[in-house]
């Protein structure tokens, strides 16, 4: 089936709706745990704010540092958004009915995040400016170690499936969703997502913007949205990715039969509880410091990965239970 | 499209190999060489080769390049000006380069690979094989996964355990000699 | 007289003195051990690993039943290829009796080697792939 440009459409622009519905939504989670209304003033429950917001976005002025290298300043917010929207081609939202069927599709998916790293590297390099440069090295060394306890994490949940198809991991969680079997390994991929998608607690390149610089600080208005819809695409990606891998997809416990109407709606309910975790995780925990970010990654979640990594497919061996 | 593309990326990775070399940023040079990476892995996806393409976006473009650029970047390299470079150079690179060539030229000439033209949908069988149209031997599509894995751990696998070793020599050293 | 007032109204801590002050750390272990958190989660991981390996031999005799349907589909295909392939031989050796029919000592079919044995086509022409 080739890929039409209305499937395209149909897949990107509610995408961008609820990217935007995301920033509102997160807004009033938080402001709900720390016990005050978000906002609420521009529609009725401030239900037209992501929109304000995306017209301020729009209509203000996009600055370019004067000495800054104005063709990467503008590459690279183009490089992140359009590698975090290509990440939405294999994610199945119903039986067999991803965008395009990869065998590879979650090789696909490390891929892109692998080369999502340039937006952030480009993008504090080219402004220019010290405070950008040395935000984004930082977040480039926080993507680029933490790519390697998503890979060895990726690798432990393909191992029960055998494929590294989405559509072939969602039906071989039939009998039960991977969560069971491995919800310590669960606890582990929820750091890493949250690192991956440089959240809070691990949100040093963000929220140098909150004190002094991060990578996108010399990007404003337009360049500064696509970043934004970059992020919180990726936070939603990582979302449905996870509950795909861990939580079945759009499968729905026990022997109901489903339409793709309702298998999609589940697949939504499932991802909407993951981001409300990320979102709960933001709103709990004090940030991590650079060095023991580091440390977490390599001398806390790869050696206890190596170790896993060796596990689970040895209690699959001793069963016999392999694919 | 698929013909146009089979032609058109070695060309751009060829292109995009001699700016590597020849761009006085060093900047630009390694952005090139993502170019290069980036090309070559699309050709590999063409082939079929599909895991291998994603492998070299993983493994080149997503940390070797990295690597590369934060080296060039946090290093204070002068730019170099190609008309210093001596000019007594020539001859050897010339006498290496077609000697290269020549090797590799004769080792591809030694194969008999089956290819095929798709414009023509003419298929050029090696005298031999008799049973490439047969259906037996189509009807068990492996992937190229697959072939790997049996590659690497039934046909050799004790060169892969050597091979792993040789890997955490690799990543001991640094460690070793960092401290 | 004015000195007793002040006594009476001065700032002095409640009689017998307050209570003492907890500055030392404060880190209660709560909630369940680390031997009744383990044999949960390891209680959880065995039932979700037998349901896995249910679901994974399930999926091998799947397989298995697909292969196989395809091994005993491979008589049908030989044969309709066969059947195929002679047909578009016939057609080119009519074709080539057409062409050189005026052509005199012309052996429609001859073989193009020295050799007696049968020597397979080295090009064929295929349908276009989609």
């Amino acid at each position: 089936m080739t890929l039409s440009f209305l499937d395209s459409l149909i897949l990107v622009i509610p995408l961008l709706g609820s990217i935007a519905y995301l920033t509102l939504a997160e807004r009033k989670v938080m402001g709900s745990m720390q016990r005050r209304l978000g906002p609420n003033q521009v529609g009725s429950y401030g239900l037209l704010q992501p929109l304000s917001d995306g017209l301020k976005l729009l209509v203000k002025e996009s600055v370019l540092p004067s000495q800054a290298n104005k063709g990467l300043f503008y590459l690279a917010p183009f490089i992140t958004l359009t590698l975090s929207l290509l990440g939405w081609i294999p994610i199945p939202f119903a039986k067999a009915s991803p965008l395009a069927d990869m065998s590879l599709g979650l090789l696909y998916l490390m891929a892109l995040s692998s080369l999502g790293v340039y937006g952030v590297l480009l993008a504090g390099w080219s402004a220019n400016s010290k405070y950008a440069f040395i935000g984004s090295l930082r977040s480039t060394a926080q993507l680029v170690s933490y790519e390697l306890p998503f890979a060895l994490l990726i690798l432990i949940v393909v191992i029960i499936p055998g494929s590294l198809s989405l559509s072939h991991i969602i039906e071989a969680q039939e009998p039960v969703w991977y969560l069971v079997p491995l919800l310590p390994i669960w606890v582990l991929w929820v750091m890493v997502v949250v690192a991956e998608t440089n959240r809070a607690p691990f949100d040093l390149p963000e929220s140098e913007s909150e004190l002094v610089a991060g990578f996108f600080t010399e990007h404003s208005a337009l360049p500064f949205a696509y970043f934004f819809l970059a992020e919180y695409g990726s936070m939603i990606l990582i979302s449905v990715l996870s509950s795909i891998l861990f939580l079945g997809g759009y499968l729905l416990p026990g022997d109901i039969s489903t339409s793709p109407v309702l298998e999609s709606l589940v697949l939504g309910v499932k991802s909407c509880f993951l981001l409300f975790l990320l979102i709960w995780i933001r709103a709990s925990f004090p940030r991590v410091r650079f060095d023991q970010l580091m440390y977490l990654c390599w001398a806390g979640l790869i050696p206890i990965l190596f170790g896993l990594v060796i596990l689970v497919p040895s209690i699959l061996v001793a069963f016999d239970i392999l694919p | 499209m698929r013909l146009f593309l089979l032609e058109l990326l070695p060309f751009l990775a060829l292109v995009s190999a001699i700016f590597v070399i020849t761009a006085d940023n060093p900047i630009l040079g390694v952005l090139f060489l993502i170019g290069v990476f980036l090309t070559v892995s699309g050709y590999l996806a063409l082939i079929g080769l599909t895991f291998l393409a994603l492998t070299y976006l993983i493994i080149y473009v997503g940390a070797i390049a990295i690597l590369f650029l934060f080296v060039v970047m946090m290093m204070d390299l002068n730019l170099l000006d190609l008309s210093e470079l001596p000019s007594v150079s020539f001859p050897v690179a010339a006498i290496l380069a077609s000697s290269l060539l020549a090797s590799l030229i004769s080792l591809l000439n030694q194969c008999n690979i089956p290819f095929w033209f798709d414009s023509l949908n003419l298929i050029h069988l090696i005298p031999s094989l008799s049973s490439t149209l047969s259906w037996s031997s189509t009807f068990h599509l492996i992937e190229h996964l697959h072939v790997l894995g049996l590659a690497l751990y039934v046909a050799f696998p004790l060169l892969l355990i050597i091979v792993g070793l040789i890997l955490l020599l690799a990543i001991i050293g640094p460690i070793v000699l960092c401290l | 007289m004015d000195a007793d007032k002040t006594l009476r109204t001065q700032d002095l801590p409640r009689t017998g003195g307050f209570p003492s002050v907890r500055y030392k750390r404060n880190l209660p272990k709560k909630g369940p051990s680390g031997l009744v958190l383990f044999t949960v989660l390891g209680a959880i991981s065995v039932y979700g690993f037998y349901r896995v390996g249910q679901g994974n031999l399930e999926k091998r005799e799947l397989r298995r039943e697909h292969l196989w349907s395809r091994i005993h589909l491979v008589p049908l295909l030989t044969a309709e290829l066969d059947r195929d392939t002679y047909r578009r031989n016939c057609a080119a050796l009519a074709r080539e009796a057409e062409i050189m029919k005026d052509v005199p000592g012309w052996k429609v079919g001859e073989s193009v080697y020295n050799t007696k044995r049968y020597v397979g086509p080295t090009q064929i022409v295929v349908p276009e792939q989609s």
